[in-house]
């Protein structure tokens, strides 16, 4: 009976034990490698699961009453992340009326307008870049005139902007758009011109200035 | 004192055989864990019908087709081109048979190039027929933008015909099948003839073939244990690849060939059993034997 137990424990301590041997000679041998090799698998991989959902995320609500304030603090506005909907812009006058998402990328464009990230939300002072489809929502941009008035509507306020100028350029002119400038203009641009399988080397711009809104501080 | 020194003898000379069976347990379970790998990765990593089999799990045909259009789309929108001029450009037994016919050219080193004709025939048609439902007259500069618009959507779909890395997976292929072939009947050979001295050191069979259940314990547990923890893990899902449609075929390529490793283990824990039932069978033979 006592040789047949040992026989019995001999059949699981003597396998583990040639396993771990042979896990030790292969760690042993391997060992200058696995840490190259982690390393560059890492590179390869996220923290969690990647996330592959095509549904944008959305920060907008309808401003309350202190949207009309003067002032508001930067520290109670939620900064938008890329491919969320954070705005609303209209022009009554031509009757555009999009979503406004922060980032530009072709998802983006496929729903609304998109904010180059690079640029500034609406009450920091600064450019705010925007570009859209010239065949889908930022069609209505080819009946725009000087004076009309675009509104951006956000969670913590809406802001009015006069068009001042409307340009033709080349997509790579950098005299398009000033980014560094201290001052709060709103640019909208587009594809030129608005006709079917026109060549797409040009751009329509839009240059508005502030005419009111809460100032960011 | 004869007595004494014959039963030191045989007692020494068991302990020898004992270290030496051990050793010989150990050098096939060695071996038979690496023919199992390198038949593991023939039947699994390295089986062409496994990358087929993962590329019908998730659809990918399907999705690469949706894939394709959505890009399609994106080419559209700035020329003013509808979504409904792209009906009918492609379909998805086209996109399967040209998938396929790349994946297998890849698989033996060759390529192919799948026939853009219809695509461009059928876009440019529909193109028209919308310009013309508008009125729109398409002078020559925009005949120019629509054949760069038809050349770029042509590009899209061979894109979309093709696997990602599979040319390098046909080269590592065809080097690893003769590696494989080769390492797996050395492997073997290595073992039966470790098997043979095994045996022979042994008048009782069922003495050594217990060092054979050890061995092909050993090897389940060798091959077996990786591949289990990286299943249960699953830390291969955190893998960065893009589109959705390329992860979820890596993923599952990655799943079955894991599996593949787990077969192999089971087998040898089968193999150990049957092992066992046969010791067991001629130890009751011996005991009938020498009481008859």
């Amino acid at each position: 009976m006592k040789q047949r137990k040992s026989r019995i424990v001999a059949y699981v301590i003597v396998p583990l034990f040639f396993t771990m041997i042979g896990y030790g000679v292969v760690y042993v041998a391997a060992s200058p490698f696995i840490n190259i090799v982690t390393t560059a698998g890492s590179m390869f991989m996220t923290e969690s699961l990647p996330e592959f959902s095509e549904e944008l995320g959305s920060i907008f609500s309808e401003p309350d009453k202190d949207a009309e304030a003067e002032e508001i603090p930067l520290a109670d506005v939620t900064w938008p992340k890329f491919g969320e909907h954070y705005a609303n812009v209209t022009c009554e006058q031509i009757g555009l009326d999009v979503p406004l998402y922060y980032g530009d990328s072709m998802e983006i464009m496929r729903v609304g307008a998109g904010q180059y990230q690079g640029s500034f939300i609406p009450g920091y002072g600064k450019t705010i870049l925007l570009s859209g489809h010239n065949t889908t929502y930022f069609s209505p941009l080819q009946k725009i005139a000087v004076g009309d008035e675009v509104t951006i509507k956000t969670s913590y306020g809406i802001y009015r902007y006069q068009v001042r100028e409307t340009k033709v350029l080349n997509e790579s002119d950098p005299q398009a758009v000033d980014l560094l400038q201290k001052k709060e203009e709103l640019v909208m641009y587009t594809c030129y011109p608005f006709d079917m399988l026109s060549s797409t080397d040009q751009r329509f711009f839009v240059y508005a200035d502030k005419v009111s809104g809460p100032v960011l501080k | 004192m004869e007595y004494q020194k014959t039963k030191k003898q045989s007692s020494s000379n068991r302990k020898g055989r004992t270290i030496v069976s051990m050793i010989l347990s150990f050098l096939i379970a060695v071996t038979l864990t690496m023919a199992a790998l390198l038949g593991s990765l023939r039947l699994g990593f390295l089986n062409e019908k496994m990358i087929v089999r993962s590329l019908n799990v998730k659809d990918y045909y399907g999705v690469v087709c949706d894939d394709f259009y959505e890009r399609v789309e994106d080419l559209s929108i700035p020329l003013g081109i509808p979504k409904s001029a792209l009906e009918g450009i492609v379909d998805t037994n086209s996109m399967y048979n040209d998938i396929r016919a790349s994946l297998e050219a890849s698989l033996t080193g060759q390529t192919y190039q799948p026939d853009t004709g219809k695509l461009r025939t059928k876009l440019k048609e529909n193109v028209e027929n919308y310009a013309k439902s508008r009125e729109i007259e398409l002078g020559e500069a925009q005949q120019t933008v629509l054949n760069t618009y038809l050349e770029q959507a042509a590009e899209q779909y061979v894109r979309a015909t093709k696997i990602p890395f599979i040319e390098y997976y046909g080269r590592i292929h065809s080097f690893a099948e003769k590696v494989i072939t080769v390492g797996i009947l050395g492997c073997l050979v290595f073992a039966v003839l470790a098997g043979i001295v095994l045996f022979r050191m042994y008048i009782w069979k069922h003495h050594a073939m217990r060092y054979l259940v050890y061995s092909t314990l050993a090897s389940g547990m060798m091959i077996g244990l990786v591949p289990a923890y990286l299943l249960l893990a699953q830390d291969y899902r955190r893998l960065v690849i893009e589109p959705e449609y390329l992860y979820q075929f890596m993923v599952t390529y990655v799943t079955n060939g894991l599996l593949i490793f787990e077969g192999f283990a089971m087998g040898f824990f089968g193999i150990a059993a049957l092992l066992l039932l046969r010791i067991a069978s001629l130890r009751r033979r011996l005991i009938k034997n020498s009481r008859g």
